[in-house]
């Protein structure tokens, strides 16, 4: 019989999984969009930039002048291009998934930024990729805020789903659930579905490193990369000690680190003063305060924010420890949260709360 | 007394049966008189027992057979060459054992074996080293990873049991950590070899390969370990580009 720990376990690897298969959609849709089928290679001169940041206009209906960083920037040549936006976590309440789908207005917009000369181009499709069991709801709902008069774009504008099926292969597939493209020839293809060989695009160079996007992963998938990129930084010096003596300590500091993790999992490409911050310092600090929880890493002196002790010896089975120890901490805030809306229901008993 | 035959600074490589092929028949092709003949071989094959808890068994065959007539009865009996014991008839007498992990033992004739023998066979081994060599992002050239492949003739994944084997042995291997991401429909793994910080992904998204993405750093020692371990443990394949 499975404990609420089990269960908490299990939501958080498919929280993981989620967030893999999402870096794999945007890296699938940037496969395909560049993709020239006739000469069975990647359109020359196209470019890819997972997570640029780039300007909205005075006109922007929802964010004006603003810097926005969609999920993906395709520059097919210097007159157009596609942003594509990955909105995997969808709630089941259209209520709750209106604001979110409302955003993505944000891209219709002439934004600055792009690869050109004047960082414009004269046209670009936006794309929202959204898992295949949504799919349906979520076109549904375009087309209800858009007959309400609360969504609309200029620019094409798609839902894109992607799912992963094994029949032998496995594949990804991507498929257009509403709206259009400007490249009418990949539209139709989309329509179609199209499935994308998963060790193409798991074994593809360009992309092969990508772990991270926009959004934050969840933790255990965070630390794993952590203590990879750890591994592979040791000095000449530390890997010795680890030799002699099993283990070596290692001092870290959070900005060199989120350093490190950006050239080796973040989206690297020909980005200048565009290139996003992903990840933000942030999110490696809260994955290294979660190693100090697990007793791997030491927060040597707390006068000295943002340094880490981390304990580099052989470890079983890290990524399971990283997903049980972060699921028992999420169990214990949602059993908090469970007990603080009892109290709320039960006024006359709040001043027994505290003992 | 065990020797191997690459100084121990360099990087460990594997031989797998088509690299003993190879450079045996280079042996033979090159040796003036007699013959090159394997006196005893130890070979791994898999156990067709649907009961089985293990996955490969290992045979070691006495015998007295041409070199070239080895490989034609491993091939047969699809099974993969763990180490042989070879002599030389009818010219120079020497003989010794080449194991897989590129080290020998030689009983007669060290000279000569070493010489004839053993520097062939690591001439081939050193070529399988440059395949390895430059596959991570930071030493591929390029900034880009160079992922390789293990690609089976027959589908070893549609037996649905396989894959759970194939990931008890990547547990194995030697002082390595495996975070198992996911384990079906598709294998996705990542790999940290602890020896040296080497990183990899591992998929398994067909039937019939084993895809290895190599990342910031994968040492050709490593990578060509992690290989044999598959191709030893798991099942021979052929390690190719991917």
């Amino acid at each position: 019989m499975s404990t609420p720990l089990d269960n908490a376990v299990r939501k958080m690897h498919d929280e993981c999984n989620s967030y893999t298969d999402t870096v794999m959609a945007l890296r699938a849709i940037a496969h395909e969009l560049r993709w020239d089928s006739k000469a069975k290679a990647p359109k020359l001169g196209t470019e890819v930039s997972f997570g640029r940041r780039m300007q909205t206009t005075d006109g922007n209906r929802v964010s004006k002048s603003r810097e926005v960083t969609p999920d993906l920037v395709i520059q097919l040549d210097n007159r157009s291009g596609v942003i594509a936006e990955a909105k995997t976590a969808l709630s089941s309440i259209a209520e709750r998934r209106r604001s979110r789908l409302l955003e993505i207005q944000k891209y219709d917009d002439n934004l600055k930024g792009w690869l050109t000369p004047t960082e414009t181009v004269e046209s670009h499709s936006i794309v929202l990729l959204v898992h295949l069991h949504r799919d349906q709801e979520v076109a549904q709902q375009i087309t209800e805020l858009t007959t309400e008069g609360a969504f609309k774009m200029d620019r094409s504008f798609a839902v894109v789903s992607f799912a992963v099926i094994t029949q032998g292969k496995t594949y990804f597939t991507l498929s257009l659930a509403h709206g259009s493209l400007l490249d009418r020839e990949k539209e139709a293809r989309l329509r179609r579905r199209t499935p994308i060989d998963m060790e193409h695009l798991a074994g593809n160079p360009e992309f092969a490193t990508l772990k991270l996007y926009d959004a934050p992963p969840p933790v255990p998938l965070l630390m794993d990369l952590i203590q990879q990129c750890i591994a592979s930084r040791l000095t000449p010096e530390q890997r010795d000690t680890f030799k002699d003596i099993g283990y070596v300590d290692v001092p870290v500091r959070v900005e060199v680190l989120t350093r490190w993790m950006a050239e080796d999992y973040g989206p690297r490409c020909r980005q200048g003063a565009r290139a996003p911050e992903i990840p933000p310092r942030s999110w490696v600090h809260d994955a290294m305060d979660r190693f100090v929880e697990l007793g791997w890493a030491k927060e040597p002196d707390s006068k000295a924010y943002g340094l880490f002790v981390y304990t580099y010896k052989r470890r079983v089975k890290p990524f399971e420890k990283f997903l049980k120890h972060c699921a028992q901490i999420q169990l214990e805030l949602e059993q908090k949260k469970v007990a603080a809306e009892s109290w709320e229901s039960l006024p006359l008993f709040a001043h027994l709360k505290d003992q | 007394m065990l020797h191997r035959f690459l100084a121990p600074d360099l990087v460990r490589i594997y031989l797998q049966t088509k690299l003993y092929a190879k450079s045996f028949a280079g042996i033979s092709r090159r040796m003036n008189r007699g013959s090159l003949r394997v006196m005893e071989y130890v070979s791994k094959g898999l156990i067709d027992d649907s009961d089985a808890k293990r996955g490969v068994q290992t045979s070691i065959v006495h015998t007295d057979m041409a070199q070239a007539e080895l490989f034609e009865v491993l091939s047969a009996q699809r099974k993969w060459l763990s180490s042989c014991v070879v002599v030389t008839r009818g010219g120079e007498p020497m003989s010794g054992r080449i194991m897989r992990d590129c080290t020998f033992t030689c009983d007669r004739n060290i000279a000569g074996f070493f010489g004839s023998i053993v520097q062939e066979v690591a001439k081939t081994a050193l070529v399988a080293k440059d395949f390895y060599d430059g596959r991570s992002s930071t030493t591929s050239g390029t900034g880009l990873v160079r992922p390789l492949r293990i690609t089976y003739a027959r589908r070893v994944f549609e037996d649905t049991r396989e894959a759970p084997r194939l990931i008890k042995v990547l547990d194995d291997w030697r002082e390595s950590a495996m975070s198992l991401f996911n384990a079906s429909p598709y294998v996705h793994a990542g790999l940290l070899d602890y020896s040296d910080g080497s990183t990899y992904d591992l998929w398994v998204a067909s039937s019939d390969s084993v895809l290895i993405v190599p990342k910031t750093v994968a040492t050709a020692d490593s990578i060509s370990s992690l290989c044999d371990h598959i191709c030893n443990r798991f099942e021979e394949g052929e390690v190719l580009e991917a």
